[in-house]
Parts: C-alpha cells; structure tokens; sequence
C-alpha cells in the first residue's frame, strides 16, 4: 500500500538518530536517488507483497517485504553501516502510522551488503529486508 | 561481492522438531527451492528488466544449489562478527543439508577490462552507477518476489513430507 510507504518514509525522516547520519534531513529516497543526491542517504522500495484472504473474501492480511539501505560513496563503510543500524533501531518492532490499516509488525529477514565500484569511486550498499505485516 | 542469495528457513524450524530430519523431508525443501528458482526465473525474463544490465544473463544463472549445514553456520558466524544476525540459529543443523537459490550471474563492468563481476544483487538491489557510467537504476526485484509467491508451496511440501513420517 502507498500508506506503508508514506509510512515508512515519516518514520525515517523524523528520527533523529537516522537523520544526524545522513547528507541532509531529506535524504531519504524511494526507489532512486535524484543524481545530484549528496551522500550518504537512504534508499527505500517494496521489493514483495503477499495477501493472505479470510473467509469471506476479503485479504485478512498483506505482508510486505521493503528494502531499507544506506548508501554511501565512500572509503570505508561506518558511516552506511551506522545509518544502516540507525534505521534497525527506528523500524525494527517500531510504531508506523498508515491510514487505514494497521502495522502488526515489522521487523528484519534479511540483510543486503555489497560494494559497487566505478572507475576509482566506491559505492557501499548497507541495509536490511524488511517484513512489514498489516491489517485493514 | 556478495551473490544474490536467499535461503530456506525450513531446516531450522525442522530441527527443532526433529534432530535428523528424514530424506523426505530434505527432497521436499529441494523441491520448494525448485519452486522458487523456477518463479524466479520466469521473473527474471529480459522483457522484465529495464535497459542497462546483462539481462538475459541473470535468467539463465539462476539455480539451487546444496548447502551443508557447516556452510550455514559460517555464514551464520559471519553475520555475528558483522552484526548482521538476524537470530536464525543454523548451529543445530551443521550434519544436514539444506539448499539455497542463486543468481551467479557475471560481466564486465561497460567500458572496463577486467575481471566480470557478479552483478544479480545490484539488479535486485538496485545501483548508484548505470551501465554507461552515469545514473543508478532502481532495485527490480526478481528472488524476493519468487519467494514469497512460493512460501505457501514450500510450507505444504514440508507437511505433506511430515505427514509421512
């Protein structure tokens, strides 16, 4: 649902402990960065969606698999590894508000870390997979 | 470079039920990580991708592919060490078996020699850099979805091989 991302988004841009780490309060993206984003910042996307549906038809619960990673051109990868455990803090079993449904839980399956290069520059990927199950 | 890589979960909820899970058992996870190498590759197909990646590549890469329980449980040591443990205990599997789904795919980054580089986790990741040098492209999951389209299958497949126990 939009909501969830909308969601998401208002939770990570309105912790200070994620915000102090990244370029600016904002940077906090979905899906891509703009390509003049300073670094580090966020990125964030749906990667999955599962329904299950209840008796009379109607989907009882959706569970959602989002990714949440810092990335960071950098030498080394404290900083996107410090954003990346900012953000562990903020979401893992953390309160999201979406408007007309109900966050039940979220919480990490996965992690996703790799290094991406180009030319003499480094690019460091540091995040999770999250779970995010909701109720209507 | 890591492969993109996503493992079962079956054996270690398994484990707790039974300490040597039965053959049955272990061809029902195989068959479930089939399952999921399959939906992900029919959601690997180029049409799908967007321009700017090796695509037909990451479809024909994908497989299953066995891992030992002591395999797991580096894995799992590693994570600690990077504080990445996501509380999934694989120490009380190290005597069997489980499977994992990956997508190996490699090339050369455009315009440079070298080596080829695994590139499936920065297709389902996303990039910062775009084939041409300039411009990221946005994750464009192919593993995660097969995997949770498969979850059910895969939680059937179990019961039914418990069920002959």
């Amino acid at each position: 649902m939009n909501e969830l991302r909308k969601a998401i988004y208002q939770k990570l841009t309105t912790t200070n402990d994620v915000t102090s780490k990244l370029a600016t309060p904002t940077s906090v993206f979905h899906g891509q960065a703009p390509p003049d984003a300073e670094y580090p910042f966020i990125i964030f996307n749906k990667q999955s969606i599962s329904r299950t549906r209840a008796f009379a038809k109607t989907t009882a619960f959706e569970a959602e698999s989002w990714l949440v990673k810092a990335v960071d051109r950098n030498t080394t990868s404290n900083p996107a590894e410090a954003i990346r455990n900012a953000v562990d803090a903020a979401l893992t079993n953390g309160t999201l508000t979406v408007t007309g449904g109900t966050v039940e839980d979220c919480y990490p399956t996965g992690d996703v870390d790799f290094l991406e290069t180009d030319g003499d520059q480094t690019y460091r990927h540091h995040g999770l997979i999250y779970r995010i199950v909701t109720t209507n | 470079m890591k492969k993109t890589t996503l493992y079962s979960r079956i054996i270690p909820i398994v484990a707790e039920l039974s300490t040597s899970p039965s053959a049955e058992v272990g061809q029902a996870v195989k068959r479930g990580a089939e399952l999921v190498a399959n939906r992900a590759k029919a959601n690997a197909a180029p049409s799908n991708f967007q321009k700017g990646f090796a695509r037909g590549g990451i479809r024909d890469s994908i497989k299953v592919r066995e891992v030992s329980g002591e395999e797991m449980g580096r894995r799992q040591t590693t994570a600690r060490r990077s504080g990445n443990d996501l509380g999934v205990d694989y120490g009380s599997v190290n005597d069997q078996i489980t499977y994992a789904v990956e997508a190996g795919a490699r090339a050369k980054p455009t315009g440079q020699s070298g080596v080829r580089i695994p590139y499936a986790h920065m297709v389902e990741y996303g990039t910062q850099v775009g084939d041409s040098g300039g411009g990221g492209q946005a994750p464009q999951p192919f593993l995660q979805p097969a995997l949770e389209d498969s979850i059910d299958e895969i939680i059937g497949l179990v019961k039914n091989a418990l069920g002959d126990l």
